[in-house]
């Protein structure tokens, strides 16, 4: 029988929370598949799925080499542990040219032959039967895993898929990523998923000044993070109120500086409202004016709770690259206004004191702004 | 109710139009390249619609060809005229990006494009256009009116300056906002290939067609049944084929009255604008009546058309269909001024338009900038 091996990554390590970590990631996997008849099994260290479509092998194997906390997965065949079904199933996942060698665990001790034993007489009936392969035992082209369980059955196979490893979401608390439209957010919201993170996502729109194509493409990308994520909630604040305020009340060059200061408070807020413990953001040291160290803390300093900048380190050919292999690139390049476009000045400050930046924002009733974004907040969920 | 004021964009679908499509669609749908009797009524049908816009285009039915609208016929104009490997293109730079992209497909294939300038309210530059014309030139792509500023284009003129300097060297009119909006008359104009539209007149979108003047050659981009003289093989897509001859004919009809009540339009628009400084006409010689763009200082058009959004009046900014590409040719082309730059939009209007919904998009137009000024200028 056609059978699915999981294995799972760094979870096993977790001592006393094994089970925390490990009923995590089975709920995870459950949920990639939910639209999926199979039979799942926990076997050592490791997880089985029996009974599915055949048809349906790549999207499953898809689905749950996205899962983080798996480690990787393998097609294999199950046969009784009988040395003829082995054989038949080793010549079955044996390629036709190339070089090759057998490789056997025996975990059933009861099985009559030593694994080395396995392992070399295998390999004599797979070259007589296949006389165009060589065998190989340094460094050889494909490799035949027979794993000898205690059960009395046996697995065979040759291809192993790397999956995303990492830690089971839902493993490592709640945070709200700020989901701006461009490359970095998805990255950052990703990079937190991979850790274990739950996530919720808020995005600033503000219509008219910017498009409902600029929000659509926010939710589009919001969709290609849940791949990782599993679930996804973005929270749409408008914006329009606090920019113009700021834009009226404040010397221009301050105007990036206060904005993501209003950001980091409504994302603060959310994070209470909503059960979560951090905020996180795209930010890249130096990558843009308000990205410098000065900038970052006086964006920080509103914040009461921890804030993470996964990208804080990355370039951004570094940052592209896991864009590109998330599948957000294509969409974070859609030339759609975000807010923080329209009022941008020409010299922004880069290296905002603190005091000044205070100084300049008293001029603002901030409390009653804040609140006002907070009432006027649309939750979309993402189907 | 939404108040359409981009139909440059596109154009809703006439009722009497529509009931054509659902009737070929669902009772005549029979293929006019089949041999039943049926077939032979469609295909007749079909020879009776290309007389129809012939007749209304100043042309003859043969000289007809159709098509699944304005980039199709562009792109057979462009790529199916050339006859030698080697030449130069001469086209205007504020050409439709169906005209303007496939033309710089033809420089990646080692063809030497050259482009002329335009006049700053938007009309192709006469004397810099025929200047760049030599013995080398394959093909001269001048659009008849401005789907950016309702520039029309004296494409007589050009034609005849043109083939003065080089008789051998193709010309070819992009006429997509021009028919049905103007009057057009192909053999008068004289050009040996002309585009057009249906989607922009009240048919739906799907059909079009490519004016070639007897003795133009032009061959095929895409391979089949050989329908269309083997030009544009592919099954016909009849009962658009033949709502497309009745919009061609409706909106010839209408033309002068149409014209009129436009003219009064943008007058009235103008009036309501008096109050407002800083903002201009981008076109107002030789124009479109249909079409008026225009500039604000120190707003972005596309924050004015999110403003009129919120009061159910859809306007454009520049092109539908190069809107996808941040920067507009246009702003560029007609060399604005740098804080006007960003605040063109274009209202384009349709029969469909009164007077009513016309004074409440001034009204509203004005209240908007003045309160984005207000915004963005402290």
């Amino acid at each position: 029988m056609r059978v699915i091996i999981i294995r799972y990554s760094e979870i096993h390590l977790k001592g006393n929370n094994r089970d925390f970590f490990e009923s995590a990631l089975i709920s995870n996997i459950k949920t990639v598949l939910k639209e999926y008849q199979y039979d799942f099994a926990r076997s050592n260290a490791r997880y089985i799925i029996r009974n599915f479509d055949e048809e349906k092998l790549n999207e499953i194997t898809d689905k749950v080499k996205n899962v983080f906390g798996v480690h990787s997965l393998s097609v294999a065949e199950e046969v009784d542990s009988v040395y003829d079904e082995i054989v038949a199933a080793a010549l079955k996942y044996s390629p036709n040219f190339g070089s090759f060698k057998v490789s056997t665990n025996r975990a059933d001790k009861r099985f009559p032959m030593q694994s080395m034993k396995v392992s070399a007489e295998i390999g004599g009936e797979i070259l007589e039967k296949k006389p165009a392969l060589t065998v190989d035992l340094f460094n050889p082209d494909n490799v035949i895993y027979i794993d000898i369980r205690e059960n009395g059955k046996t697995f065979v196979y040759s291809q192993t898929i790397k999956a995303v490893n990492g830690m089971p979401v839902g493993t490592g608390g709640k945070g709200i990523v700020m989901l701006s439209g461009g490359i970095d957010s998805p990255v950052a919201a990703y990079m937190m998923a991979k850790r274990g993170m739950s996530l919720r996502a808020v995005h600033f729109h503000s219509f008219p000044f910017t498009s409902l194509q600029a929000k659509q493409k926010v939710l589009d990308l919001a969709k290609i993070v849940k791949k990782y994520t599993l679930r996804m909630t973005v929270d749409v604040v408008s914006f329009t109120e606090i920019q113009t305020a700021i834009h009226e009340k404040c010397p221009e060059e301050y105007m990036i500086t206060i904005m993501r200061r209003f950001m980091m408070r409504i994302a603060e807020r959310l994070a209470r409202i909503n059960g979560a413990g951090a905020v996180i953001t795209g930010e890249s040291l130096g990558q843009v004016a308000s990205q410098t160290l000065e900038s970052i803390t006086s964006t920080n300093s509103v914040a009461g709770i921890p804030v993470f900048r996964p990208l804080i380190g990355f370039d951004k050919d570094e940052i592209i690259e896991i864009s590109q292999k998330i599948g957000a690139f294509e969409t974070s390049i859609l030339p759609y206004e975000d807010c923080c476009t329209i009022f941008l000045p020409k010299r922004p400050v880069t290296k905002p004191r603190l005091s000044a930046v205070e100084k300049v924002e008293s001029a603002l009733d901030v409390e009653n702004l804040v609140n006002n974004a907070l009432n006027n907040i649309e939750t979309i969920v993402i189907e | 109710m939404i108040h359409y004021f981009d139909n440059c964009a596109t154009t809703k679908v006439d009722e009497s139009i529509m009931q054509i499509i659902i009737n070929y669609a669902t009772s005549e749908y029979f293929n006019p390249s089949a041999r039943s009797s049926f077939s032979l009524q469609i295909a007749n049908k079909l020879n009776a619609a290309k007389e129809i816009i012939a007749q209304n285009l100043g042309a003859s039915a043969d000289e007809i060809l159709f098509t699944s609208g304005g980039t199709e016929s562009d792109n057979i104009a462009i790529l199916g005229s050339l006859r030698a490997k080697r030449g130069n293109i001469v086209v205007s730079s504020i050409e439709h990006s169906a005209v303007f992209n496939t033309v710089g497909e033809l420089s990646n294939r080692g063809y030497e494009i050259r482009y002329a300038n335009v006049t700053n309210d938007g009309h192709i530059d006469i004397d810099d256009f025929v200047s760049k014309v030599d013995e080398q030139t394959l093909l001269a792509c001048f659009m008849h009116v401005s789907n950016e500023t309702g520039a029309i284009n004296d494409i007589k003129l050009i034609n005849s300056l043109v083939k003065e300097k080089n008789s051998k060297s193709i010309t070819f009119s992009d006429g997509v906002q021009a028919v049905g909006k103007i009057p057009v008359n192909l053999h008068y104009l004289g050009v040996d290939l002309y585009s057009f539209s249906g989607h922009k007149i009240h048919a739906s979108k799907g059909t079009g067609g490519l004016y070639v003047k007897k003795g133009i050659k032009v061959s095929p981009i895409v391979f089949g049944g050989g329908q269309e003289k083997g030009i544009r093989s592919g099954t016909e897509y009849v009962g658009g084929i033949i709502a497309l001859a009745q919009a061609v004919k409706l909106a010839c009809d209408n033309i002068k009255q149409n014209s009129l009540n436009y003219t009064r339009y943008k007058q009235t628009i103008r009036d309501k604008l008096i109050n407002i400084d800083n903002w201009q006409e981008n076109c107002t010689d030789d124009v479109s009546p249909a079409i008026m763009s225009l500039a604000f200082a120190d707003i972005k058009g596309e924050v004015l058309l999110h403003m009129l959004e919120n009061y159910d009046i859809i306007i454009g900014t520049g092109s539908a269909c190069s809107s996808k590409n941040k920067q507009s040719r246009l702003s560029k082309s007609i060399k604005l001024d740098g804080r006007y730059s960003e605040g063109i939009i274009r209202i384009s209007f349709s029969k469909y338009n009164s007077l009513e919904e016309v004074e409440l998009l001034a009204d509203k137009l004005a209240n908007s900038v003045t309160e984005l000024r207000k915004i963005m200028l402290k």
